[in-house]
């Protein structure tokens, strides 16, 4: 299937092999269980966070259902907020970890999503909070 | 012996002592108990050998309530009964189905799973099924195995149905005619039409039947016990129609006879279920012929535990293949899923866009998102079970069959918890599916879909609960034994005792329950 990239995304997949798995230098992180540092248009953190996805236009067509169910959660730094308050280090967890260890905190995090009965109903789906999220991430950058 | 009723002599006096009204699952099982015992029984059967339409059409009825299947055809008059078109799946009720719980009205067998326990494993044969199992476990292959949940929420369970391939379920009247006439002590009376049973002036003792055939001919059964087996909608309404003595009916005086009628409804179409997770198996949920001819089928369900703590009704959950996606192989299958989604034939794209979202989270990199032939795509149905209403009910109605008898009118009513309770139940499972990493559940039901006719609800034809278990006379029609309150000498067989329904077909628990008032009887006649 090919992929419409438009030029938001362009810059968005340079930015990803700019960063590969290293953490960005200057980024400290943050405590363990505070608020994560609101994201600006340009947080590295959304790109890694949206950078598991190989396949956009999948998670865009997922996300932007979602917000039409959940459009109160429409903000980019809201949903980095949510996505990091799982993780008992915060965002910090997520920007030192590697792309496959990304992948491993998020996919653990959505089971616990499951195991704890935080789910969402998307068109009838029964998703976790955090795929509907990261889903909803790709959408608005 | 086998006697055609019509060619006894008019207002001939039969005695003996055991006297079974109804030849149908429950009534056959009581008599091949009865066999060779030393006492006399005489079976009545309404029907032939073999299917007669004026005979049947003494079962018209009007509906007046919830959309129903045609009242003349949902039970059979023919000797066997329904057994004679039944589907045959076989499973026990489950422990939960006999609990008194709060969150449901009217629940509370007075006897627990364990007591019927025994029965059960009697009734397995009878019903000519495999091994008494109906754990998964006892039954999987390494290709067909229970889907891997964690934890204790959901389960699987097992159906067994003497049906395999192009051969029926067991038709009770073919297969145990030749056990009854065989039996010296047994006279089955075929179009033997019970039109009444008289009482004494208390109304506390049976004294006898009337019973009349089409053809004009009439007679009376004298017997020491009086079993009522005519199925969920005559047991009531020969009770009702027997209004000499009691008014109201027969075992009528609180006004529960006929009332808290129920049939289990299935949904064949709730939603769809895609398994995400690589070589996963869901062989054990499609119908499979065991080696020895019986047909096993698997089920998901809530653990007794899991519904104790949501509150919620028993009901079991179907899988089934979305064949007409037809994938073959990977490139071909993702067209042919464009095409089926250009063209409409999907119920939504998002199913297509959320399995590739689930492959990229999951790590499954291939050069084409993972093979979407790994994935497989299931509808899913349910069973479930309702809750007890004693405003529906089955009474007699002002029109008259054949023989002058008031014909029945059927008001079945269901509320809203049941689809409230469902709505959970497949949330949980939605949950479990997800926290396993199997995939991903979606539930075509929500609190403004129609009820209960949404995704294909229909009636199973399971009539139950119109004369229902209690130990109290004020809120049940029999007792724990099934002899109706307050009449020494009448016991009444079938799913019309059930004071709750499960989600399990009928046919099993009312052969068990046959049993056990079997053994009660001959405990008494012995």
């Amino acid at each position: 299937m090919s992929h419409v990239v438009n030029p938001v995304r362009r810059r968005l997949l340079a930015a990803l092999v700019s960063l590969g798995t290293m953490v960005i230098p200057g980024m400290r992180p943050t405590a363990a269980a505070s608020l994560p540092t609101l994201a600006s248009p340009t947080d590295p953190l959304a790109a890694r966070l949206a950078g598991v996805f190989s396949d956009w236009e999948s998670a865009i067509s997922v996300g932007r259902e979602y917000l039409r169910a959940a459009p109160q959660e429409a903000h980019l730094d809201l949903l980095i907020a949510e996505l990091c308050s799982r993780q008992p280090q915060g965002r910090s967890a997520f920007m030192a970890a590697d792309r496959a260890t990304l992948r491993d905190l998020l996919n653990r995090q959505q089971r616990e999503d499951f195991a704890l009965g935080r789910t969402v109903n998307v068109k009838g789906w029964i998703l976790s909070e955090t795929e509907a999220r990261l889903c909803g991430l790709t959408v608005l950058l | 012996m086998l006697v055609d009723a019509r060619e006894l002599p008019n207002n001939t006096r039969l005695e003996t002592d055991v006297c079974i009204m109804g030849a149908g699952a429950a009534g056959i099982t009581i008599a091949r108990e009865f066999a060779h015992a030393p006492f006399k029984v005489c079976l009545l059967e309404s029907g032939d050998l073999l299917y007669d339409p004026d005979t049947q059409f003494l079962c018209q009825g009007e509906n007046v309530g919830l959309p129903y299947w045609p009242i003349v055809a949902s039970r059979l008059r023919i000797f066997g009964g329904t057994t004679n078109h039944w589907g045959g799946i076989c499973l026990p009720l489950d422990e939960d189905d006999f609990e008194q719980r709060d969150w449901v009205p009217g629940s509370g067998w007075p006897l627990q799973r364990a007591d019927l326990e025994p029965y059960y494993q009697r009734a397995q044969p009878i019903c000519q099924l495999g091994k008494f199992s109906y754990d998964p476990n006892d039954w999987q292959t390494p290709d067909s195995y229970p889907l891997p949940f964690e934890g204790d929420r959901v389960v699987s369970g097992i159906t067994q149905s003497s049906r395999a391939g192009p051969k029926p379920p067991v038709q009770f009247g073919t297969a145990y005619r030749e056990d009854l006439t065989r039996a010296g002590n047994i006279t089955i009376y075929l179009n033997a039409n019970v039109l009444e049973i008289d009482t004494n002036e208390a109304a506390d003792q049976v004294t006898g039947l009337q019973v009349a055939c089409l053809s004009g001919t009439r007679f009376t059964v004298q017997a020491k016990s009086y079993i009522l087996a005519l199925g969920g909608i005559e047991n009531p309404r020969l009770l009702l129609l027997s209004n000499k003595v009691q008014k109201t009916g027969l075992g009528n005086q609180t006004d529960l006879v006929g009332r808290y009628f129920a049939d289990h409804l299935y949904m064949s179409n709730l939603g769809y279920m895609i398994i995400s997770a690589p070589d996963i198996s869901t062989a054990l949920y499609h119908k499979s012929t065991a080696d020895y001819g019986v047909q096993i089928g698997s089920y998901l369900a809530l653990s007794s535990t899991t519904r104790r703590r949501e509150r919620l009704l028993t009901s079991r959950i179907h899988l089934g293949h979305d064949t007409w996606l037809g994938f073959s192989s990977g490139v071909q299958a993702l067209d042919k899923l464009r095409q089926a989604l250009h063209q409409g034939q999907l119920p939504d794209n998002l199913l297509h866009y959320l399995w590739r979202v689930l492959k990229d989270l999951d790590n499954v990199t291939t050069a084409a998102y993972g093979n979407l032939r790994d994935a497989q795509v299931l509808r899913f149905g349910a069973w479930t079970e309702l809750v007890p209403n004693p405003e529906s009910r089955v009474r007699l109605g002002n029109e008259r069959d054949r023989l002058g008898q008031q014909r029945i009118i059927l008001d079945w009513r269901i509320g809203t918890q049941e689809k409230e309770s469902l709505i959970r139940t497949l949330s949980i499972l939605g949950e479990e599916m997800g926290r396993a990493g199997l995939g991903r559940l979606r539930i075509d039901i929500d609190e403004d879909s129609a009820w209960p006719w949404t995704g294909g609800g229909t009636p199973g034809i399971h009539h139950m609960g119109t004369t229902r278990m209690h130990i109290d006379a004020k809120q049940g029609v029999v007792d724990k034994h099934c002899k109706v309150h307050g009449i020494a000498n009448l016991f009444i067989a079938g799913s019309s005792v059930f004071p709750t329904y499960g989600h399990a077909n009928a046919t099993f628990t009312l052969v068990a329950l046959a049993l056990r008032l079997a053994d009660h009887l001959k405990e008494i006649h012995t």
